[in-house]
C-alpha cells in the first residue's frame, strides 16, 4: 500500500493530475468505495486490494459531464477497468491525453452481492485473510470459505487482470487464473433445452426491480437518454412487468456487444443478485467468434460494432 | 367502514367546446372546455391549476386561465412539446378529455383586497394572470381593489396569447394594459422593449400595491430586480411556480421545491417564502 | 392487555388462522432471495431471517399498480379489493415506516385510495430483532430493535417460542381469538427483556439528532453535497430498498382503445425526475439530486410532518453499489455544522 501511496505522489507531480480517481476503505467489511482526490497530499487515503471491485472508468464520463474544462485525470485501474478505459477512448469520449492510466495487479475481487449472498442475510463484523482462504466473523458466527466463493464471476474466467495499455504499472503484473475457456459458462448453460433457458431468464428477471444500478455502474451506459427513459415513442414499460424487464436488458445487452469488457460491475451492482452477465458474456463470446474483437486491447483497432470488414461473416444477409 | 370519498385520481369528463390557434408557430393552442355532466363543476378561483388527463396518453398540469367569473366554460392554453401536449394539440371540438382539480393555492386576492395590483408577464405564462385580471376586473369585484396595472410581454406579436382581448382591454379605463415586444416589427404601434426594461419605465408605485409576476425564468432574474428598485418588498411580490407534475396533489414526490409542494403549497409563492427556499426556481 | 405464547411447532398453524381472515404477507425464501410475498396455504416463512433487502414496503404500495382502467365507455377504478392485508414478520423499522408512509398517502386533504384500500383494517405482526446487524441504525432515529411503534402485535423470539404482545386494540382482538396461544409466563416475560437488553446494548450509543436538520439547512451550499455525491451512480438502489421512499410516476399504457393508468415506483435519483417540458432542469447534476434525497429525509420531511422521514434500517448503507453510507454523512454534518 505504501509502494502506491508513494508511487501515486509521485505520478501526481510528473503529470500535474488535477484530479485522481482511486479507491479508498469503504465503511462496511470487506468494501472499498471510490475516491476523488485532487491534491497528492489526499494520496494516503488510497488502498487497493480484492475489496475494490468498482469500476472507475464510468467516472470518467463524469468529469465531462462537469462542464467547463476537462481535466487532467489519473485512475487507478485493474485489467478490466483500464480495458473500459481504452474503449472509451476509442469511442471518442475521453481523450487520450487526458487520462493516465495506473495499472495496479488484480488477483480477483470481491462480489458484495456473492458476499451477502453467502451470508444469508447476516453482516459480518470482521473477517481474516490466510492465503486464499478467508474467516468471516458475525454476532454469534464463523464462516470459513475460500476467497474464489466470494470473487466476482467476472475474476474466475478472466484472461486480463493487468491494464493492457497502461501510462504507469504499480507492483508486479498479477498472474492470470488459469482460464481454457472462459466461456465454459456460457457453453455449459447452452447445452439446456431453449424452454430450460427461458424458464432460468425469467426466474431470474422476474427479481428486476428496474433500480438501473447495473446500467448506472457500466462505463458504457452513457447514453444521455436511455431508451428506457424515451416516452416518444415508448420502447418499453417503466415498471418492473416482465416482458417490458427483460427487454431492458436484452436491449441493453446488444447496446453493449462488443463494448463491454466483463468488469462484473453490473453484477456487483445488483441488489437482488440477478445473473445479469450471462446473456452479455453469450453476446461477447459471439463477438469474438464473428469479428474476432475483443473490446479494450488497445488504441488503434476499431470495435466491431463499429466498423465494417469485408470478411465479416453474414450468413443472415443476402 | 370506509367512508366513501372522491377518487382524487379519478379524472372528470369535459368536452371541447371551442379551440383555436394562438401563436403564429401554432405550438399554442387555447381550449374552452365545458363539463359533460353539470352536477361535476367545480368552483375555482385564479392561480389554480388543472390535470388535463387522456387516456393513453397521460395527463399534465395547465393553468386556468378563465376567471370563475366567466360561466359555461374553463379556458386552457397549451405549448405543444411531448406526448399529452401534442394529443390535447390533435383534439377536435366536441371531444371528451379527463380533468382533475382544482388544484394548488391562488392569487392572495384577499391580502391585496383594496390595494393596487400590478400584473407582469411574458410569453404563454399569462394564462392564470389572464383568470386574475379578468377576475379583478368583474364588476362584482372591480370596486375591491384600487388601481390594475397589467404589463405583458412577448417576443412577437405572432406569440402573444389572448392578443385581441388584450387590445380590447387597453380601451378600457378600469385596467392600464402595456403591451411590448422585444424588436421592432412592421405594424406594431406600441412598446418596444423586454419586460424587466419596460416595467422600468413604466415605473409603477409600489405604494400599497402588490405584483404578480410571471415569465420565463430569465424574464424574472432581470425584472425582480426592477421591482426592488421601485419599492416592492418580497412579501408583496408573487409568482406562480412551474415543475414537472404527476399526482398533483401532493404524494408522487416530483415538484417540491425544498419543503414546499409546488402542487400543494404553491404554485402561487411570495418572493418572502421563496427566498427561505435555499433551492433554485 | 397479556403477552400470549406459542409453541414454535405451531407457528404454521397460528398462520393458517390469521390466513383465514387476512391476507397474509409474509417473509418467503425463493431462489435465494427472500421477500415478503402472500403465503400460500402450506407455505413456509423464513422469519428468522435478518432484514430483507426488499422492505415489506411493496404490499400496501406494490411497485406497479393498475390505478384505472379506460375504454370506449370511460375511466374505472382498480382498487384492491381482497381480504384485510397481514403482514407478519415485519421488523420493527419497517412497521414505523408505515406510519410514516401514512402521514403522506392518508393525509386529510386528499387521501390516495390505492394505499388506503390496502392499508386500511390491515394488522402488522412485527418481529422483534434479537441480533441487529452492524448496518442497522434503527436506533438513531427513534427506534429500536424491539420497537412496537407501528405495530399491531410485537412478537419476540425467546428461543422455544414466540411472545405475541398486543399493541394495538386489533391486535389484542386478533389474539384473543387464537385458541392455540397460550399465555406467557413471568419467566418468558424476563427471557423476552434480556433479549431486549442484549439487542439494545449491541447497537452502541446513537448520536444525538436534535439539530441535523438545522445543521443540513446551514450546509446547503456545502463542498459536502459535491464529495458525497461525486462517487453515485444515481441509481435506485437506495430509493427502492428503502421503506420510507415513496416517489412514483403515472404511465398510461393502450392497446387499441382500451388500456390502464398505472402508478410505478420512480426516483428522485433519475436525471429525467425533474426534467421539465421546456428543458430546464432545476436539479441538473448527480449533486442536486442526492441533496433532494437526505434533505428530503431529514429536514423536509421534518418540517412538513415533524419527524425524521428514515427509519434507519440499513438498506441503502449495505445496498449502495458504492458504498454511500448516510451514516457517516449524518456525522461529517454534524460535526462541520458544530465545528462552523
Amino acid at each position: 500500500m505504501d509502494e502506491l501511496v508513494e508511487k501515486i505522489k509521485k505520478i501526481f507531480a510528473e503529470e500535474k493530475l488535477e484530479l485522481l480517481i482511486g479507491y479508498t476503505k469503504g465503511t462496511l467489511p470487506l468494501r472499498a468505495t471510490p475516491i476523488f482526490i485532487e491534491s497528492a497530499d489526499d494520496a494516503d487515503k488510497l488502498i487497493f486490494d480484492f475489496t475494490c471491485h468498482n469500476n472507475l472508468a464510468k467516472y470518467l464520463l463524469d468529469e465531462k459531464k462537469r462542464g467547463g474544462d476537462i481535466r487532467k485525470v489519473g485512475i487507478i485501474a485493474k485489467g478490466c477497468d483500464a480495458r473500459a478505459v481504452v474503449q472509451l477512448v476509442v469511442e471518442g469520449q475521453f481523450e487520450r491525453e487526458k487520462v493516465v492510466i495506473i495499472g495496479v495487479p488484480c488477483e480477483g475481487v470481491i462480489d458484495p452481492g456473492k458476499l451477502r449472498k453467502k451470508l444469508n442475510g447476516r453482516e459480518i463484523k470482521n473477517f481474516e485473510i490466510n492465503g486464499d482462504r478467508t474467516t468471516l466473523f458475525g454476532n454469534g458466527f464463523e464462516l470459513e470459505l475460500d476467497m474464489s466463493e466470494l470473487f466476482s464471476d467476472s475474476c474466475l474466467s478472466c484472461r486480463y487482470p493487468n491494464a493492457p495499455q497502461y501510462d504507469y504499472f504499480i507492483g508486479e503484473p498479477a498472474e492470470p487464473i488459469r482460464v481454457r475457456n472462459e466461456y465454459a459458462s456460457v457453453d455449459e448453460f447452452e447445452k439446456k433445452s431453449p424452454d430450460e433457458r427461458w424458464t432460468y431468464f425469467e426466474r431470474e428477471y422476474s427479481k428486476c426491480i428496474r433500480c438501473y444500478a447495473c446500467r448506472n455502474a457500466c462505463p458504457f451506459c452513457y447514453c444521455e437518454e436511455c431508451f428506457v427513459d424515451r416516452s416518444t415513442p415508448r420502447w418499453t414499460g417503466k415498471g418492473n412487468d416482465l416482458s417490458d424487464t427483460i427487454i431492458f436488458h436484452i436491449v441493453r445487452v446488444l447496446h453493449t456487444a462488443g463494448r463491454c469488457v466483463d468488469c462484473g460491475a453490473c453484477a456487483a451492482a445488483c441488489p437482488l443478485n440477478i445473473d445479469i452477465r450471462m446473456l452479455g458474456k453469450r453476446v461477447e463470446k459471439e463477438v469474438k467468434e464473428r469479428f474476432g474483437f475483443t473490446a479494450g486491447l488497445d488504441f488503434e483497432t476499431k470495435p466491431a460494432m463499429a466498423a465494417f470488414n469485408e470478411n465479416d461473416k453474414e450468413e443472415f444477409i443476402m | 367502514m370506509r367512508q366513501m370519498v372522491k377518487n382524487v385520481y379519478m379524472p372528470i369528463p369535459l368536452r371541447v367546446k371551442k379551440i383555436w390557434v394562438e401563436s403564429d408557430d401554432k405550438t399554442l393552442r387555447t381550449f374552452d372546455l365545458e363539463f359533460v355532466n353539470e352536477a361535476d363543476a367545480f368552483d375555482y378561483m385564479p392561480g389554480q391549476f388543472c390535470q388535463l388527463s387522456i387516456p393513453g396518453k397521460g395527463e399534465a398540469p395547465f393553468g386556468i386561465a378563465s376567471s370563475p367569473t366567466e360561466k359555461g366554460f374553463l379556458r386552457f392554453t397549451v405549448n405543444r412539446v411531448r406526448v399529452v401536449t401534442t394529443a390535447l394539440h390533435y383534439l377536435e371540438e366536441g371531444e371528451v378529455i379527463g380533468i382533475r382539480g382544482p388544484l394548488g393555492n391562488c392569487y392572495p386576492v384577499e391580502e391585496f383586497r383594496g390595494k393596487n395590483v400590478v400584473i407582469v408577464s411574458g410569453g404563454f405564462a399569462l394564462t392564470t394572470l389572464r383568470s386574475l385580471a379578468v377576475y379583478l376586473c368583474d364588476p362584482a369585484n372591480r370596486g375591491d381593489y384600487g388601481d390594475i396595472t397589467l404589463i405583458y410581454g412577448a417576443r412577437r406579436p405572432g406569440l402573444m396569447i389572448y392578443r385581441e382581448e388584450l387590445e380590447e382591454w387597453e380601451k378600457k379605463d378600469d385596467i392600464s394594459v402595456h403591451l411590448t415586444i422585444d424588436e421592432q416589427v412592421k405594424g406594431w404601434d406600441k412598446l418596444v422593449g423586454f419586460v424587466p426594461t419596460v416595467t422600468k419605465e413604466i415605473a409603477p408605485s409600489s405604494e400599497d400595491a402588490w405584483v404578480m409576476l410571471c415569465g420565463p425564468p430569465i424574464m424574472i432574474q432581470y425584472t425582480l430586480p426592477v421591482l426592488t428598485e421601485l419599492g416592492f418588498p418580497p412579501e408583496r411580490i408573487y409568482t406562480s411556480l412551474e415543475r414537472r407534475m404527476k399526482c398533483g396533489i401532493g404524494k408522487c414526490g416530483r415538484c417540491n421545491i425544498g419543503p414546499k409542494y409546488v402542487c400543494l403549497d404553491g404554485p402561487v409563492f411570495s418572493f418572502a417564502e421563496l427566498e427561505k427556499i435555499p433551492e433554485e426556481i | 392487555m397479556e403477552t400470549y405464547k406459542l409453541q414454535k411447532g405451531n407457528l404454521g398453524h397460528f398462520l393458517q388462522k390469521l390466513g383465514e381472515e387476512f391476507a397474509v404477507y409474509a417473509p418467503v425464501e425463493s431462489d435465494g432471495v427472500v421477500a415478503f410475498v402472500e403465503l400460500m396455504p402450506e407455505q413456509e416463512s423464513t422469519l428468522d431471517f435478518p432484514r430483507t433487502d426488499k422492505p415489506p414496503k411493496d404490499v400496501f404500495y406494490p411497485q406497479t399498480e393498475v390505478m384505472l382502467r379506460y375504454d370506449k365507455d370511460g375511466m374505472h377504478s382498480a382498487e384492491y379489493k381482497g381480504k384485510p392485508i397481514a403482514i407478519f414478520g415485519a421488523r420493527p423499522c419497517d412497521a414505523k415506516s408505515f406510519l410514516l408512509l401514512e402521514r403522506v398517502f392518508i393525509d386529510p386533504k386528499y387521501e390516495d385510495p390505492y394505499w388506503a384500500a390496502r392499508r386500511n383494517n390491515a394488522l402488522v405482526f412485527s418481529l422483534a430483532c434479537n441480533d441487529p446487524l452492524p448496518s442497522c441504525f434503527c436506533n438513531w432515529l427513534d427506534g429500536g430493535p424491539f420497537s412496537n411503534t407501528g405495530s399491531d402485535v410485537l412478537i419476540t423470539d425467546i428461543g422455544d417460542a414466540y411472545l405475541f404482545e398486543p399493541v394495538s386494540e386489533s391486535g389484542e382482538r386478533f389474539l384473543s381469538s387464537v385458541d392455540l396461544l397460550q399465555i406467557s409466563t413471568e419467566k418468558d416475560i424476563e427471557k423476552a427483556q434480556s433479549a431486549k437488553e442484549r439487542a439494545e446494548s449491541s447497537m452502541g450509543a446513537p448520536p444525538q439528532l436534535d439539530s441535523l436538520k438545522e445543521s443540513l439547512d446551514a450546509l446547503w451550499d456545502s463542498p459536502l453535497w459535491d464529495e458525497v455525491s461525486s462517487k453515485c451512480l444515481g441509481c435506485a438502489a437506495c430509493t427502492y430498498s428503502c421503506p420510507t421512499c415513496y416517489c412514483f410516476d403515472i404511465q398510461d399504457e393502450s392497446r387499441r382503445g382500451k388500456g390502464v393508468r398505472i402508478r410505478l415506483w420512480d426516483t428522485c435519483q433519475s436525471p429525467l425526475f425533474t426534467k421539465e417540458g421546456s428543458g430546464h432542469n432545476p436539479r441538473p447534476t448527480q449533486k442536486h439530486r442526492l441533496r433532494q434525497r437526505f434533505m428530503h429525509k431529514f429536514s423536509y420531511f421534518v418540517e412538513k410532518e415533524g419527524e425524521f422521514g428514515c427509519v434507519g434500517c440499513g438498506r441503502c448503507v449495505s445496498l449502495c453499489p458504492v458504498n454511500i453510507d448516510i451514516r457517516g454523512f449524518i456525522n461529517e454534518v454534524l460535526k462541520t455544522a458544530q465545528g462552523q
